[in-house]
């Protein structure tokens, strides 16, 4: 065989450079090629709060399967209560709560505050997470959150037909929230309360709210927190205000401690979103913390 | 002459082409840190690796959120505090064996790899001793350990926690690379 013909000297050349680009290959950056075979991420969005309250909100984090979260959240007097009370610091109210993540998106928790002497219980769960990968995205994570709440306090000023039915309260939620960057979430969440018992000033045993929260990360372990609660027209009881909160979360391992200052002396929804006694403009604020310390009782 | 410098050439290339690579497509990298307060140990099994026999090249990747802890919260802390893993996603090496393969099977022998091993963004050069076997079925098995100090590669650690965790990991490996001829 003589390659004399054009074609020939043409098609040569072309040979010699698909067969080097050929060997070329066989040195192709391995990495590369194993990055192509990997498993995709599905990209859900994680630790969009450090804790599963934002202060006093609810927010929507829950806890992970088989984790025990022993809480002790306080809310010591009013600021303003001045120098013989200790600006506040002599009084105090507590919630002892111990909750528990039935599965990786639902839990489950029971708490006692001292102020009316309250138990609560409560169930949550993740809905939707936020989530970014190759096949789409989903901009928000939701999470519904419900409870009741039961009053214990001695009470000789309220007879009802002999029951205790108006002892009662629940609260609901759609929490929806958004990490915009690894130290930027915020939230927001429709709320609605129902309160068996009607207090002066109430116009419906209901309160519809609209609560707001953020964090922003000042370091990996400290973020400033904040959340406010509107609360609808329609069903403000102008006897209260609006719950405010701004504070500090600090984490240290298997410990979140949540330091914050609020007008709410009430750490569960049924008191702080419609029955939030303090003024901030006023003075009538609350130094309080949170601690929270995580438990691994079931192994993987 | 020309045609027999044209299938020469053929031939040649051919052989480059058809090289011999070993993958695995998963085994098991644990990393283990013994500190005062509690030990943290961390298993995968999504290892990607490769060893390509003719040029001497070998490949691992790890994507970092694989790693699975005994607690939630450290797996989570892990992700989130140390490694970054959204930003730095895999922990991955890339180098070459000091020497051919050159194993009969039911043969185990000890090469040593030098190349960069990527953690947290950070590349070290590294030289790292991994024990091979092959096996009946022609399939190799990679075993090998070594350290790393987390401050090499930029992982920092807050005093406050400075007790619970060791400045020096020790990560151990264990990969069935298959024989294949192109990946």
């Amino acid at each position: 065989m003589r390659l004399t013909s054009e074609a020939g000297r043409r098609v040569l050349p072309l040979y010699f450079v698909i067969s080097v680009t050929t060997l070329a290959y066989g040195q192709e950056d391995l990495l590369a090629k194993l990055g192509k075979t990997l498993e995709k991420d599905p990209g859900y969005a994680t630790a969009t709060f450090k804790s599963t309250r934002v202060i006093n909100s609810q927010s929507i984090e829950t806890l992970s399967k088989g984790n025990l979260d022993f809480r002790i959240s306080h809310r010591f007097g009013r600021i303003n209560s001045g120098s013989y009370n200790f600006f506040g610091l002599d009084q105090a109210t507590i919630r002892l709560a111990l909750e528990y993540g039935l599965t990786n998106s639902i839990m489950v928790g029971v708490g006692r505050s001292s102020f009316q002497k309250t138990f609560d219980g409560f169930i949550k769960a993740k809905v939707l997470r936020q989530r970014k990968n190759e096949n789409g995205l989903f901009p928000v994570s939701i999470t519904w959150f419900s409870n009741t709440a039961v009053s214990t306090l001695k009470n000789g000023d309220v007879t009802v037909d002999g029951n205790s039915l108006y002892r009662y309260s629940f609260a609901h939620q759609l929490i929806i929230a958004r990490k915009f960057t690894s130290a930027l979430s915020l939230q927001v969440a429709p709320i609605l309360i129902h309160q068996n018992l009607k207090e002066p000033g109430d116009k419906s045993n209901d309160t519809y709210a609209i609560g707001f929260g953020g964090r922003i990360k000042m370091t990996k372990r400290v973020s400033i927190n904040a959340d406010y609660i509107y609360r609808l027209p329609d069903y403000q009881n102008k006897l209260y205000y609006n719950s405010a909160s701004m504070g500090v979360d600090i984490e240290t391992g298997g410990h979140v401690f949540q330091l914050h200052l609020t007008n709410s002396q009430g750490m569960i929804e049924q008191m702080f979103v419609s029955r939030t006694d303090g003024q901030w403009s006023a003075g009538d604020i609350y130094y309080g913390f949170n601690i929270s310390r995580q438990f691994k009782l079931r192994k993987k | 002459m020309k045609y027999l410098v044209f299938l020469f050439y053929t031939f040649l290339t051919s052989i480059a082409t058809a090289q011999n690579y070993y993958s695995a497509e998963s085994g098991h990298v644990k990393f283990f840190s013994k500190a005062p307060l509690e030990d943290i140990e961390a298993k995968t099994t999504n290892v990607k690796a490769i060893i390509n026999d003719s040029t001497r090249d070998v490949a691992v990747l790890i994507p970092i959120k694989s790693f699975v802890f005994k607690k939630s919260l450290m797996q989570e802390h892990f992700n989130e505090n140390y490694m970054e893993s959204d930003r730095y996603k895999d922990a991955s090496f890339k180098g070459k064996l000091t020497e051919r393969l050159m194993l009969k099977r039911g043969e185990r022998k000890e090469i040593a790899v030098t190349g960069q091993l990527t953690i947290h963004g950070v590349s070290q050069q590294r030289m790292v001793t991994v024990s091979l076997k092959k096996e009946a079925d022609n399939s190799l098995i990679a075993i090998g350990k070594f350290n790393v100090r987390i401050a090499d590669h930029n992982i920092k650690i807050p005093t406050l926690l400075f007790q619970n965790i060791a400045e020096v990991v020790e990560i151990t490996f264990d990969l069935n690379l298959k024989p294949a001829v192109q990946l």
